[in-house]
């Protein structure tokens, strides 16, 4: 039986059935949790924010645009949430490489995972939790969620010179850090 | 011979994201077919580009709907007090119909006696002069009932003016306000945690 699209889910979710956004959940979790865990890095912060980014997309899913798709949308929501969550001051502690390494590897298991252990990848992720917010946002949506600077500055509420402000710091700092400079 | 000047980093960033205007971005790619710093410069900036957008997905390690729907459904459960607040006004509204039953029902009689006799307009005159009377009834009919039921109880039935009966009435009328705004609070929360 073909997998009903996302549209159909969405008109389902509206007419009251819970369990048809259940289903988009399962779609797109993995896509959310990623944005999540990238902007905050600790993975059952991440979690507890991927869960949030669902229930404010349910809440305002007589909202949703039917026409445009419902990754991008579900996944800016979870930038913007993870952006003022940050911002809110609830920033999680820089924990030291060791231990960060330790927390990712206590929830992830090995064999599938051992690729996040690279060096240059750990170094990364360590550089971006080392950036702003502001800075992490941007990074996340130019890169991550391929979103042209009209499309950040909308996301975010900001003006396109402040994108390319901060993409332009941002990614500056990421190169002193990465000591691509 | 001058040294070419050359393209500022944002610049460069902004012609990586593709976000120049095509005559800007047309000068960029040869001004870098021109200039080995700018060249140099450029590439550094493509490997780190690479490097960010090199990181691996990272795997959930649990199906986060049931946790998800579950909060769902119990913030669209009414909580027990919320399911109560109506329960608690039909149990009001029923015990003052009770109370007033009898003056109800002779008035559906009288309103039924005139309506069989066409006589709308005698009726609303008749029935303007005669309400003093009517809610004179009322507290009457109510007080005597109160007593059987005070007396019964072996307590004491206070005299009840008429403007007493209207506090009661304001009171009701209060509660119900009352529950009903609790109910149109509890719903406007709702809304606005969507």
């Amino acid at each position: 039986m073909n997998a009903p699209p996302d549209g159909e889910l969405i008109g389902r979710c509206r007419n009251g059935d819970v369990e048809a956004f259940g289903e988009l959940v399962r779609r797109y979790q993995q896509a959310v949790f990623n944005v999540c865990f990238r902007m905050l890095e600790e993975l059952r912060e991440a979690e507890d924010l991927t869960q949030e980014s669902f229930l404010r997309a349910y809440r305002k899913l007589e909202t949703f645009d039917m026409e445009r798709p419902f990754g991008p949308w579900i996944r800016r929501l979870a930038a913007n949430l993870c952006l003022n969550h940050l911002e809110k001051g609830r920033i999680p502690q820089m924990p030291l490489d060791e231990e960060r390494d330790q927390s990712i590897e206590s929830v992830v298991p090995d064999p599938e995972r051992h690729h996040i252990r690279e060096e240059s990848q750990k170094r990364v992720r360590a550089a971006i939790m080392e950036l702003p917010p502001k800075y992490r946002a941007v990074i996340e949506l130019r890169h991550f969620q391929t979103m042209d600077y009209a499309e950040i500055a909308k996301t975010l509420s900001i003006p396109i010179s402040d994108v390319k402000s901060h993409l332009h710091r941002a990614r500056r700092r990421l190169a002193e850090r990465l000591g691509n400079d | 011979m001058t040294e070419p000047e050359h393209i500022d980093s944002e610049q460069l960033q902004a012609y990586l994201d593709q976000e120049l205007r095509p005559d800007e971005e047309k000068a960029v790619a040869l001004h870098l077919a021109e200039c080995a710093v700018c060249e140099r410069e450029f590439a550094r900036l493509r490997a780190l580009f690479r490097e960010i957008e090199s990181l691996p997905v990272v795997d959930l390690d649990r199906d986060l709907s049931p946790t998800v729907l579950d909060a769902i459904r119990s913030t669209q459960a009414p909580s027990v007090t919320m399911r109560m607040i109506p329960l608690f006004q039909a149990a009001l509204a029923a015990i003052l119909l009770g109370l007033q039953w009898p003056v109800i029902r002779s008035g559906f009689l009288r309103l039924s006696a005139t309506l069989d006799h066409w006589n709308i307009q005698a009726w609303l005159q008749q029935e303007a002069v005669s309400i003093q009377n009517v809610l004179a009834g009322i507290v009457l009919r109510t007080r005597a009932w109160m007593e059987g039921l005070f007396t019964g109880l072996g307590s004491h039935v206070p005299a009840w003016p008429v403007s007493a009966w209207w506090l009661a009435l304001a009171g009701v009328f209060s509660l119900w306000l009352l529950g009903n705004g609790f109910l149109l609070r509890n719903i406007e929360r709702r809304k606005n945690r969507r």
